[in-house]
């Protein structure tokens, strides 16, 4: 039996969107810090994504997709109206030490930190700078496409994932040595 | 290449984000810098463990459930029509480049973006560890030195290149204040791009400094704050990382900084040439 046009649409959308659901929720949750606003900022991006699917052009969606994601996420913090902290802004207190290496926690310190751990420092960056980190370390995403997602130019991809990284690998050593996975005079 | 060169484009390199011949440059100095190779194998490490620890949040079981459920419902909008392709404008003198932020997007990125703007609330979950504040002259000598380590030493990020009235007659329509592009002994004007200091727009000027053996070393001189409102009192001051140091002042018409990938020392006496130029 023949589909119809819609039902031609729906099913080129669902097979290329829903491969990406875990991807869009992970992502969500690392925006919002909680699952049950990721679950509805991934409802929201899937949504509005199936709504705008003719604008869509191309066979890769993953960069279109979290595009969307990402306005989703804007909106609906911004309709809250809650303490707004700006999504884009760069922190102007940084957490970088001049000279510092940025390595981070030594192999056997972050085998013993369990994913919550780590989850939480992420959660722990600037949102700006969780963004692009989430995007690159863990989607994968190029830094042209980290800058289509997020709206900014590219060397300010650049600069928040450096940023972001450093704090990053700081905070984890930070939390394994309160958690005493390391001696202070591993320092 | 240098070893504070390579330090800086280790991210890059791991990244695979170096064109070929950085990427070369790299990796022949890894070759001979054990302190590049390691800190290189720290980030791969570091990266490669993180990784799975954060991809384990996977969606609840019945969230793909609901979301096709809610499709099914969903009505088929009515047919979009699509604007004709943006035409990536012919280039004026100065010019404007493709690549770095001002690149065309691609169109149906471009209709999903239209309602983007800049300044955009976002709620941040609870902060990890609240960091004390760092002195306000650490933290924005940081700040330049992260711009100039992502911004200056691939010039497909300069917005434009030219000659000094080229690139101070762009900097003039971009900027809103004026400022001038002083020469800096030793290196050439290689272009500007804008950037934003305390969320105000700033001057990023680069110069360069090609070397008879090896890449170019880089210097950027970030003009901003005309009105001397925004941010901390600024008295001269000097910080390192990363190999580049930052020695920042105020110039008769705004604040200055320069950030150069020299020890300080030879970063403040390049700063005095252009003290009052700016
Ligand atoms: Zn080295």
């Amino acid at each position: 039996m023949p589909e119809s046009p819609a039902q031609d649409r729906r099913a080129r959308f669902e097979t290329l969107a829903l491969p990406e659901l875990d991807a869009v929720y992970r992502t969500a949750y690392y925006l919002a810090g909680s699952v049950a606003e990721a679950e509805d900022l991934t409802q929201e991006t899937y949504l509005r994504a199936f709504k705008h699917f003719d604008s869509f052009r191309g066979d890769v969606i993953r960069p279109w997709l979290f595009a969307i994601l990402r306005h989703a996420a804007v909106d609906r913090y911004r309709q809250r109206k809650r303490e707004p902290l700006f999504f884009d802004d760069d922190p102007d207190g940084s957490d970088d030490h001049f000279g510092a290496t940025e390595g981070g926690p030594e192999d056997d310190v972050l085998a013993n930190l369990v994913d919550a751990d780590v989850q939480q420092a992420v959660l722990g960056l600037p949102p700006a700078w969780r963004m692009v980190v989430v995007l690159a370390d863990v989607e994968g995403f190029a830094y042209k496409e980290i800058a289509s997602i997020t709206g900014s130019p590219i060397g300010t991809v650049m600069s928040r994932l450096h940023r972001g990284r450093k704090q990053l690998a700081k905070s984890l050593a930070d939390y394994a040595r309160a958690a005493g996975y390391v001696a202070e005079h591993d320092r | 290449m240098n070893h504070a060169r390579a330090w800086m484009l280790l991210d890059r390199f791991l990244d695979g984000e170096l064109d070929p011949d950085a990427r070369w440059a790299v990796a022949s100095h890894l070759d001979d810098c054990p302190d590049c190779a390691a800190e290189l194998a720290s980030r791969a490490r570091l990266r490669a463990a993180l990784r799975p620890k954060l991809a384990s949040v996977t969606a609840p079981p019945d969230l793909r459930r609901r979301i096709v459920a809610e499709l099914a419902i969903t009505p088929d909008p009515p047919r979009l029509v699509a604007d004709p392709p943006a035409d990536p404008a012919p280039a004026p003198a100065p010019t404007p480049l493709a690549a770095g932020g001002r690149r065309p997007m691609r169109l149906a990125l471009a209709a999903a973006l239209v309602a983007a703007v800049f300044a955009l609330a976002f709620v941040t979950a609870g902060w990890f560890g609240q960091n004390a504040r760092p002195d306000p002259m650490v933290a924005m000598a940081s700040d330049l030195a992260a711009q100039h380590h992502t911004f200056a030493h691939d010039e497909t990020l300069l917005d434009v290149r030219g000659s000094d009235a080229q690139v101070a007659a762009w900097l003039d329509k971009e900027l809103g204040f004026q400022v001038r592009t002083p020469a800096l002994p030793g290196y050439e004007l290689a272009g500007a791009r804008l950037v934003t200091i305390g969320s105000a727009p700033a001057a990023q000027i680069v110069y360069e400094r090609p070397e008879t053996n090896g890449p170019s070393a880089y210097a950027s001189l970030v003009l901003f704050d005309p009105n001397g409102n925004a941010g901390p009192t600024l008295d001269t001051y000097a910080a390192q990382e990363d190999g580049m140091s930052v020695v920042a002042w105020q110039a008769p018409n705004c604040r200055a900084a320069l950030v150069a990938e020299l020890p300080p020392g030879e970063t403040m006496t390049l700063a005095k040439a252009v003290w009052n130029d700016v």
